[in-house]
């Protein structure tokens, strides 16, 4: 039952969302428009549809991000015992990171890590 | 008692929850929706996991698959730009070969499940396998320990990364070998199908 | 209304039924879609299945031992590194052919 909290917590923040949402197609007057309706794009007319093709920067940038996002949570195991396991851990976790920084270091020099 | 009660709602509640999202995945005909859908069935399976008693993995699911592995995904749907394709149903004869298949699957599973006799765990306390008990099997260099699949990881991860960026980085100018991260501007190099362009119809002659 | 709640807690037949029909809907789903990010999702969503079950037999066979939870993590981390140089091949692929339809990749070279 130590979750019990949590979960009134999830119950609570997705009624708020869910009310706030019935509450204003309920309650609020709908008049849609041509210009209602277009995406609001700063005042500018907007050009073209929404979905166009993204830079691949972006997908280097999450591939990067994942992988050391996997790395990240193997170094939590290592964090709560650290004093534990001491010098022996430490060794282990660096030869772990050492090898990752070999794919950083070639993400660097190929330039993926340069925002065109 | 009132914990078993819970226990059991929770479980067919995230249970019937994953399953219906992930009939939302492999019949979604948009991918980013299923894509979408994928990250509930994650989720609903992290809230499984916690059921279990495993909360360090639960958190990781979250970290990696919900916040890693499903942005990516989302990503690489924007990068092929088949986000606003309709993707046509399956023909009648694939979409029946693929539930024969998942439901002699699913069949041969169920009766292999009902026989199954589990040897009952042995009863006392059980010690929390909490993040410092996986730590320290992770990092165990005895017969039961995990640090070398664990130090293969990072190979993996490695290699992962040099081919990834390898793959997906554009075939840089030969003039500068090592600064092409992306598009140049104004380069293209695709020519989409027509009709993925964007451009309207030419009139009919 | 508690009494059958509780009296009717899921055992392990019902914890592997519910990832084996994740396992199935998966497969249904590599088997059908013709976009290779589609099956890519697919996989994903067995891998998924596959995890759960490492845990659900850790709970039910070994509760004293984290075995099946670092099975999970590791499987966990390799679909990590599955999708980055997966995705990573369609997105090539959509640059030199401008499709990814599974049906229309037949051969390897250009």
């Amino acid at each position: 039952m130590e979750y019990f909290f949590i979960l009134v917590f999830i119950a609570l923040s997705a009624a708020f969302v869910a009310g706030g949402l019935i509450a204003s197609r309920l309650v609020a007057p709908r008049r849609p428009g041509d210009v209602k309706n277009s995406p609001y794009e700063c005042g500018e007319q907007p050009i073209g549809r929404t979905w166009i093709q993204f830079n691949v920067g972006y997908y280097l940038f999450a591939l990067l991000f994942l992988v050391f996002d996997v790395e990240a949570a193997f170094l939590y195991p290592w964090a709560v015992i650290v004093r534990e396991v001491g010098l022996v851990g430490l060794i282990e976790v660096g030869i772990f990171i050492l090898v990752l920084i070999a794919g950083l270091l070639y993400a660097w020099k190929k330039g993926a890590l340069e925002w065109l | 008692m009132m914990h078993d009660a819970a226990l059991t709602v929770l479980f067919y509640v995230l249970g019937a929850g994953a399953i219906l999202c992930a009939l939302a995945v492999v019949n979604a005909r948009r991918l980013l929706r299923a894509a979408l859908a994928l990250m509930f069935v994650l989720l609903a399976s992290a809230g499984l996991y916690l059921l279990l008693g495993a909360e360090f993995l639960a958190g990781i699911q979250v970290l990696v698959y919900v916040g890693g592995i499903v942005i990516l995904i989302v990503f690489a749907v924007m990068l092929t730009s088949a986000a606003d394709l309709l993707e046509d149903h399956p023909s009648p004869g694939r979409m029946l070969a693929g539930a024969v298949a998942s439901i002699s699957f699913l069949v041969f599973a169920g009766g292999v499940f009902a026989r199954l006799e589990l040897a009952a765990p042995a009863p006392g306390a059980r010690p929390p396998a909490d993040a410092s008990a996986i730590g320290r099997r992770l990092l165990d260099f005895g017969s039961e320990g995990y640090v070398l699949p664990f130090e293969l990881l990072s190979l993996l991860l490695l290699a992962a990364v040099i081919g990834g960026i390898a793959v997906a980085r554009k075939t840089p100018p030969r003039d500068q070998p090592f600064t092409s991260g992306g598009d140049a501007p104004g380069e293209v190099d695709i020519v989409l199908p027509r009709s993925q362009r964007d451009e309207p119809e030419e009139p009919r002659a | 209304m508690l009494e059958f709640l509780a009296a009717h807690k899921p055992g392990h037949v019902e914890w592997l039924l519910l990832s084996a029909t994740l396992f199935a809907i998966g497969l249904y789903g590599v088997l059908t879609r013709r976009n290779a990010v589609g099956i890519l999702i697919s996989v994903e969503l067995m891998l998924n299945s596959a995890a759960l079950n490492f845990v659900v037999f850790n709970r039910f066979v070994a509760p004293a031992a984290c075995d099946g939870q670092i099975t999970a993590i590791f499987v966990i981390a390799v679909a990590a590194a599955e999708v980055v140089v997966g995705m990573a091949i369609f997105v090539a692929l959509f640059r030199h052919r401008g499709t990814i339809d599974v049906n229309r990749m037949n051969t390897m070279k250009d």
